[in-house]
């Protein structure tokens, strides 16, 4: 009877973890916004400083809650468009328990101060090594799927999911190379430019990968689904995803403007990044226009509401980040606050609207439920959070530009017109609209959680039966 | 004279060449009815609750 029904227990585990990681990477990003307005809210204690606090908000919005949300939908997609059951039943169960204990060990060493210092792979050495084998072993789930699929073409959606999983197993083991000197220290194998550059190599391609592929290949299954007609164009998909899975490993440099990378390597990433409009693009046009001729449903289904408008978000965002790396805009942007509004105009606009989205559209079905508990409160839950994002992006946006204005300004003698505390003062204001505006985000978050229990108290998993070929 | 960065030219031009042959076969008349196909996989198949079935028999 098992091999007849798809494996939804680990889906259904993933999909409640990702609302829960959510709460939690998103409090702590609140808290931590909240202490950049009123610093005595640090409290002096050393583990509840920004930061400690900071590394551990990155990696609980980004692999905890971004991550249980790729697993929980690439495992779901992958059986219904291969038409079969998901390979390996035990090793389905330790990706999840394994991918769960890791961001505990986060949760617990990174407020301890123990780190690697190396931006979103802070993690120490021991759990790195873990992290390797629990991906390896997510892959093996994956591709094993895919391997004994009935259906004669592999979907674009696992085509992005596939790249995903292969480059962050890829990215994540060349980064974390390192030599161990003790259970919590290790040295990395590279050093000075070289150990920068394949840091932002990793960073950038995390973005590229981890943020973008990912959830593209979400993108490319609930979209259609939830607007009830195939994608826009099947042919462009092919196209914008060869181009895109090769362009976005090259444009890691533009990370480090203006420093000691050799210049020429600063203006390939420039380059790279640039060109990489278009691959972005034919990704969000095909999204968006999937809706052609029935751009009414948007008006009263609320979860195609968070799916169409983090299309919208991703096309802005990926307008904003090529601009951003050319070298002229950078020298004002760099350092600033405009770069957390535009990573946060992805992060909260396009990674977590296209997730909770495809999540309303998938807790009902996991469950046996028509629908969510109340669309009422998922339509809530939209409109908290747009303005929410809204809020926190204009306010980065006006603070980064003043920011960088502030730093460039030169007296006719030479001279610094403003001291770092001047720029650092007329910031405040801004830091209070970015916590508002983070606050609405983590309640919509809250209104969400609250939804799914009502949804899934008492209901019994579905059980759905794998179509057999006549 | 013939040195690693001829050679890396010869890449790139490969490469660009190699995505020009990608959009011309992913345009072609011959793979229309492939992707028309492709592109409706996520509607194949029903979602029949095990315990349904059961109840029907």
């Amino acid at each position: 009877m098992s091999t007849l029904i798809y494996n939804d227990t680990v889906v259904r585990q993933f999909s409640i973890m990702t609302v829960i990681w959510g709460i939690v990477g998103m409090l702590v990003g609140v808290i931590i916004a909240a202490q950049l307005v009123w610093p005595a809210l640090n409290f002096d204690l050393p583990w509840f400083t920004y930061s400690r606090l900071r590394p551990l908000h990155t990696n609980a919005v980004i692999f905890a809650f971004g991550g249980s949300g790729l697993m929980a939908t690439s495992l779901y997609v992958v059986q219904r468009t291969c038409q079969v059951r998901l390979f390996g039943n035990a090793l389905a169960s330790f990706v999840f328990w394994g991918w769960t204990l890791i961001i505990v060990f986060a949760a617990i060493t990174l407020p301890l101060g123990l780190t690697t210092g190396a931006e979103y792979a802070e993690l120490i050495w021991p759990i790195d090594f873990f992290l390797a084998i629990v991906w390896v072993a997510y892959g093996i789930v994956f591709f094993g799927t895919i391997i004994k699929r009935k259906t004669p073409h592999i979907y674009v959606a696992n085509w992005f999911f596939g790249a995903f999983i292969l480059t962050v197993a890829v990215l994540h083991i060349v980064r974390s190379l390192a030599i161990p000197v003790s259970l919590t220290e290790s040295y990395p194998i590279y050093a000075g430019a070289t150990d920068a550059m394949v840091q932002w190599w990793y960073g950038h391609n995390a973005v590229g990968f981890f943020l973008t592929a990912g959830f593209l290949g979400m993108m490319y299954y609930f979209v259609p689904k939830q607007a009830e007609r195939p994608i826009y164009s099947y042919r462009l998909s092919i196209v914008h995803f060869w181009a895109l899975i090769s362009i976005y490993m090259w444009a890691g440099p533009h990370h480090l403007h203006y420093t000691a990378l050799p210049d020429w390597i600063q203006s390939v990433g420039a380059v790279f990044s640039v060109v990489l409009l278009a691959p972005s693009w034919g990704g969000m046009i095909n999204g968006i226009m999937t809706l052609s001729g029935a751009w009414q449903k948007l008006r009263h289904d609320p979860i195609l509401k968070f799916l169409i408008v983090s299309l919208s978000f991703y096309g802005m965002s990926t307008f904003e980040g090529p601009m951003m790396a050319i070298k002229s805009v950078n020298a004002l942007s760099h350092y600033t606050e405009w770069t957390i509004g535009h990573v946060h105009s992805g992060a909260l606009g396009w990674v977590a609207m296209i997730t909770i989205g495809s999540l309303y559209y998938l807790i009902p079905k996991l469950f046996g439920k028509q629908d969510m508990f109340s669309m009422k409160l998922v339509e809530t839950h939209f409109w908290v959070s747009t303005i929410g994002i809204v809020l926190y992006v204009a306010s980065m946006w006006i603070a980064g530009v003043m920011q960088g204005l502030m730093w460039g300004a030169i007296n006719d003698d030479g001279t610094l017109t403003y001291s770092f505390v001047e720029s650092l003062l007329r910031m405040n204001p801004f830091y209070l609209i970015r916590f508002i505006g983070g606050s609405m985000f983590l309640a919509g978050m809250f209104i969400m959680a609250y939804n799914v229990f009502k949804t899934v108290r008492g209901a019994e998993p579905s059980n759905i039966l794998v179509p057999q070929q006549a | 004279m013939f040195e690693l960065n001829t050679l890396r030219s010869i890449l790139t031009l490969a490469l660009f060449i190699l995505f020009i042959a990608i959009w011309i076969w992913a345009w072609s008349k011959d793979r229309k009815k492939e992707f028309k196909d492709a592109a409706n996989i996520p509607f194949q198949g029903d979602e029949i609750s095990a315990s349904l079935k059961e109840d029907k028999k």
